[in-house]
């Protein structure tokens, strides 16, 4: 793997989706649809393909040599001793995972979108911003500097800003956008302190300078610790974590494609990415880590509460998106990079598979998301049905599917590797989940396909079409499959069942000794043991979820109504967290800024601009005079002018 | 006579021409004529470029005195256009009555 091979199959696997992106905007509003489709689809298509080639240089590298940077320009140089900035490319196995991750399902997204926007006058406009979205995506990923994975990390938020918004005549999504797009700024602004903090610290911003320097700072230092905890509230920010989290529910206003693209598979969890790629430095600050573990289970919980109380069928999916997202946050807390990042990869295929499935629902019911006015599609949408149930097995993670592996390897990783004096206490917690995971998992799928149809739309419901099912149906294959044809593999090479394969893969990456692939071997009695507990509990939710809702006329609100009223009240609310915001945020501003125009405004600002504006118009009125309309007068300035030039420079050169 | 005799006698040629045109532009009302006036004060100019031509020696003097026969032809066709245009809503042909741009 040379470095002009990596810095050529960068260029192409960025230009690709670019040049589809521009060639849209530009002129796919006088092209065909036909044709808008097949650049938007085509351009990802290439790069899926550029994107394989990618990550068979990685596998095919010898040991030790599994990373490559290459140098494409330099963008910024201040000299020796100042800040250099190069537009650097890496690759190496965790961004061939995000590449194949990001192209792969893209391109069955994009495929999808074709069909799910059939009737959509804005095509071209959707496409070039899909494309957008790819680009900054693998800007993101693929950056070997700070600054470029900022320029990445803006660029995902204004794609998604522009495709929650996409239905811009609605006032709802217009506002839930501006809401992701705050929201994510805010992540922003962290991460760009903890850049500056390591610009005067290290002084590059180069990521192999930066880890290679990582050793300089003190370990569990002040330091490390505040510049850790601002990457991490960038990383909350973008992956919706508690408290940043209330973004990412009201980002359903998006199409559904979109949420199936960016809420659910790609950008949403580049905060683990982010976290996982700069593993030195968390390695060194456990404060900053035990904080990253404990928000991510925490959100994890509370999103599946949630999730468990909503009606709707995206928004169930989004906060079980965000639970997910919360316990791959919280893997790479307790330094379990790979089993994140395994969780991250086989999250992206159910999870997109989830959201396409529910399109297809959305899709034949004209735009219904209750999933109270659903129930019994299952005999009208049986191959939706089939693919949706797939998705359903791997996000519970019933055992042998994709989401099984992933998500047993980090909670058993987590109780012997846990932080703190009772790593048993978040174990525990995350067995917890599992139960909710598989309570809320089936009681959606129960209550959307089984039954009674609860109105007369669903008799008139169709299939979808072949362009929605085929991406739907290969992803199902995955979330089925995935996981068992990695773990076999795994056995063949005497390797940890759950995640060998894939740990080892990724272990150039994650080499410094405290975030090995697996520091305590996963294959220990008690690993074995708190596999088999979570699977219990994950088995335990489904069949709880099973007995509640697999009735002729399942209640939503079943295990709601025997708790108290305040709880279920308080989940359906979203323990309210948009109140609270609004009281503590939004209220306090829009208070200050009327005092400021009834008060500050007229007293303090208006005297001096007001004295200025006076004096502009009785200038002009002065001025004005001379503007008589009668070509005489002016004809006399112009002549009067030259006279006062002429004598001017008579006396000047005779002087 | 040589060029170099006749030079000041060219140079007050063109001040004449030009005062005679600028005083024109002042003072006459039918636009038209205030146009030749403007004309008039080009050529002056014009005498004056190629004058100083002969006088140093130079091409430049001349061909500058292209440029400006060059911009005064266009400027004759734009203005002419204009002077048509007022003629044709009816309007008397008085430079002084054409004041609505004031305000």
């Amino acid at each position: 793997m040379t470095t002009s091979t990596v810095a050529v199959l960068s260029g192409l696997i960025l230009l690709l989706p670019l040049a589809g992106a521009l060639l849209n905007a530009l002129v796919g509003w006088r092209l065909s649809r036909r044709v808008v489709n097949a650049i938007g689809t085509g351009s990802i298509l290439a790069a899926f393909l550029v994107a394989c080639v990618m990550l068979a240089q990685v596998v095919g590298a010898p040991d030790g040599a599994k990373s490559a940077s290459a140098h494409l320009w330099q963008w910024l140089d201040l000299g020796t001793g100042g800040l250099r900035v190069g537009v650097d490319v890496t690759l190496d196995p965790l961004s061939a995972v995000m590449l194949m991750v990001i192209t792969g399902v893209g391109l069955l997204i994009h495929v999808y979108s074709v069909g799910y926007m059939e009737h959509d006058r804005g095509i071209a406009r959707f496409f070039s911003y899909m494309n957008l979205f790819i680009f900054s995506m693998l800007v993101l990923v693929l950056a070997a500097d700070l600054l470029i994975l900022i320029i990445g990390w803006a660029l995902v938020a204004l794609s998604s800003y522009l495709l929650i918004g996409f239905w811009y005549e609605r006032p709802s999504a217009v506002v839930a956008a501006r809401k992701a797009f705050i929201t994510q700024v805010a992540g922003d602004v962290a991460l760009v302190i903890a850049a500056f903090l390591i610009v005067v610290h290290i002084g590059t911003l180069s990521m192999p300078g930066i880890f290679a320097a990582a050793p300089s700072f003190a370990s569990g230092g002040l330091l490390i610790t505040v510049v850790c905890s601002l990457l991490a509230i960038g990383a909350f920010a973008k992956s919706a974590q508690f408290p940043l989290h209330t973004w990412l529910p009201d980002a359903m206003e998006g199409p559904t494609p979109v949420s199936a693209l960016i809420h659910a598979a790609t950008m949403v969890t580049a905060g683990v990415y982010l976290i996982a790629r700069f593993h030195p430095l968390f390695d060194r600050a456990p404060v900053a880590q035990g904080m990253v573990a404990c928000v991510g289970i925490g959100t994890a919980v509370m999103a599946g509460v949630i999730a468990l109380s909503q009606v709707d069928i995206k928004r169930v999916i989004a906060y079980s998106t965000m639970s997910q997202i919360g316990l791959m946050i919280f893997a790479v807390g307790i330094g379990a990079y790979s089993a994140g990042m395994f969780h991250l990869a086989t999250h992206a295929v159910f999870k997109a598979l989830l959201f396409m499935a529910a399109g297809n629902v959305i899709h034949a019911l004209h735009d219904e998301q209750d999933i109270r006015l659903m129930g019994g599609l299952s005999t009208n949408l049986r191959r939706t049905e089939l693919c949706f149930l797939s998705g359903t097995f791997a996000l519970a993670g019933i055992p042998l599917f994709a989401g099984f592996f992933s998500k047993e390897g980090l909670l058993g990783f987590g109780l012997t590797n846990g932080p703190g004096a009772f790593p048993w206490v978040l174990y525990l917690v995350g067995v917890g989940i599992n139960v909710l995971t598989g309570l809320y998992a089936f009681r959606l799928w129960a209550t959307v396909f089984r039954g009674e149809p609860q109105t007369a739309r669903v008799y008139a419901a169709r299939e979808a079409p072949r362009v929605m099912l085929v991406p739907v149906a290969i992803l199902a294959l995955l979330s089925a499959f995935l996981g068992l044809i990695l773990g076999v593999w795994s056995l063949v090479i005497h390797d940890n069942f759950l995640i060998g394969v894939f740990a080892r893969f990724l272990s150039p990456v994650f080499t410094t000794p405290a975030s090995g692939p697996l520091a305590v071997d996963l294959s220990t009695g008690t690993a074995i043991l708190a596999g088999i507990v979570g699977t219990l509990g994950s088995l335990l939710g489904a069949g709880l979820a099973a007995r509640i809702w697999l009735q002729r006329n399942p209640d939503p609100s079943a295990v709601t109504a025997r708790l108290p009223r305040a709880l279920p009240q308080l989940a359906y609310n979203k323990f309210y967290f948009d109140e609270i915001y609004d009281a503590l945020l939004v209220r306090p501003l829009v208070a200050l800024a009327r005092a400021a125009r009834r008060v500050v405004e007229p007293r303090f600002m208006n005297s001096g601009v007001q004295t200025v504006s006076d004096a502009c118009s009785e200038l002009g009125a002065w001025v004005r005079d001379y503007q008589t309309g009668l070509i005489r007068d002016y004809a006399s300035y112009m002549i009067a002018a030259a006279g006062v030039f002429v004598v001017a420079t008579l006396v000047l050169v005779s002087r | 006579m040589t060029a170099s005799a006749n030079f000041p006698y060219l140079l007050a040629l063109a001040a004449f021409l030009f005062s005679v045109g600028a005083l024109g532009v002042l003072i006459r009302r039918n636009p038209i004529v205030v146009f030749m006036c403007i004309e008039l004060m080009l050529n002056a100019v014009n005498i004056v470029f190629v004058s100083y031509g002969r006088f140093l020696n130079s091409e430049e003097g001349q061909v500058f005195a292209f440029m400006v026969i060059v911009v005064a032809a266009a400027e004759v066709v734009v203005g002419l256009a204009l002077i048509t245009q007022v003629f044709r809503v009816g309007r008397e042909l008085d430079i002084d009555d054409l004041d609505e741009l004031n305000e």
